[in-house]
């Protein structure tokens, strides 16, 4: 049984009560996901609208064929990235301040002794390639099962365990560079 | 100096260990709300203008039509047999033969 379905179906016929209800079990994976692209509230807030805005719309044409919970993860990723896109094209077109002189990102949901070391993880986590971003994400930061980050992605288990593991090789070869600035300071 | 950086890079990589999801704002839900009533309501100016455009467009091959029959029907060659069968009832009407 598909969890959620009579959600959805409720909202394909317009019920405001159903879509608040669908909110509040999913706004906090879809804002976690989101924050953990664009690394700031503002702009992981409009992704979060965006996300729900399309699940309102496009609920009719939901036929159960993935869970409510892979559909939605899936539109959250899609929007993310495409967000960064368009982050990317206006910084080139505006001269814009490159990523790297952003200030650093502290997760909100991490505890305080870890904050610093986090900043640094996604520092890290913004120079992966865009598989291995969302694979590592999902997995890692929203903590969902390899099977279901292969359903979001559209691909098999064993696709998602080297899109793993060639994230996390990057990503300590990208810390390697990281490492002596720490001792620096 | 190697396996510090190490055991660095491994604190690094298990720093989101323990931590919570981030939450959005309270008000969020009620943004979304709003911006969903301006998307449908954009929806429904759309639809009015396309049935706006079809309308006019109905209109103007309606129109087209029966001009271009009108100019079919009133062709010179039908002009001219027009004009004949005219010319030959003045001719009997003239007449009056049988009177």
């Amino acid at each position: 049984m598909n969890e959620h379905f009579d959600h959805i179906q409720a909202i394909a016929q317009g019920d405001r009560k159903a879509f608040k209800m669908l909110y509040e079990i999913f706004s906090n994976k879809v804002y976690n996901t989101a924050i953990s692209y664009v690394h700031n509230e503002p702009e992981a807030e409009e992704i979060t609208q965006d996300v729900f805005t399309k699940v309102f719309r496009y609920a009719a044409k939901f036929k159960g064929e993935s869970t409510v919970n892979t559909w939605i993860y899936r539109i959250t990723v899609n929007t993310a990235l495409n967000y960064l896109k368009k982050r990317k094209r206006a910084a080139f077109t505006t001269l814009q301040e490159q990523e790297s002189q952003r200030p650093d990102f502290e997760h909100p949901g991490v505890v305080l002794e870890n904050k610093e070391k986090a900043s640094f993880l996604f520092k890290a986590i913004e120079t992966l390639p865009e598989s291995q971003k969302t694979a590592f994400i999902l997995a890692f930061i929203e903590g969902l099962p390899r099977q279901e980050v292969a359903q979001i992605m559209d691909s098999s288990l064993k696709a998602i365990e080297s899109l793993l593991q060639r994230a996390k090789k990057n990503l300590r070869g990208k810390l390697e560079h990281f490492y002596p600035h720490q001792r620096k300071s | 100096m190697e396996n510090e950086k190490d055991t660095w890079i491994e604190e690094v990589m298990n720093s989101m260990h323990g931590s919570r999801r981030a939450k959005p704002r309270d008000g969020l839900f009620s943004d979304i709300e709003r911006q969903l009533d301006e998307t449908i309501r954009l929806d429904f100016r759309k639809r009015q203008w396309r049935m706006l455009a079809a309308a006019v467009v109905l209109l103007f091959v309606v129109n087209a039509y029966i001009v271009f029959s009108f100019t079919q029907n009133n062709s010179p060659q039908q002009t001219e047999y027009a004009i004949e069968g005219v010319s030959s009832q003045s001719l009997v009407s003239g007449y009056n033969l049988y009177e």
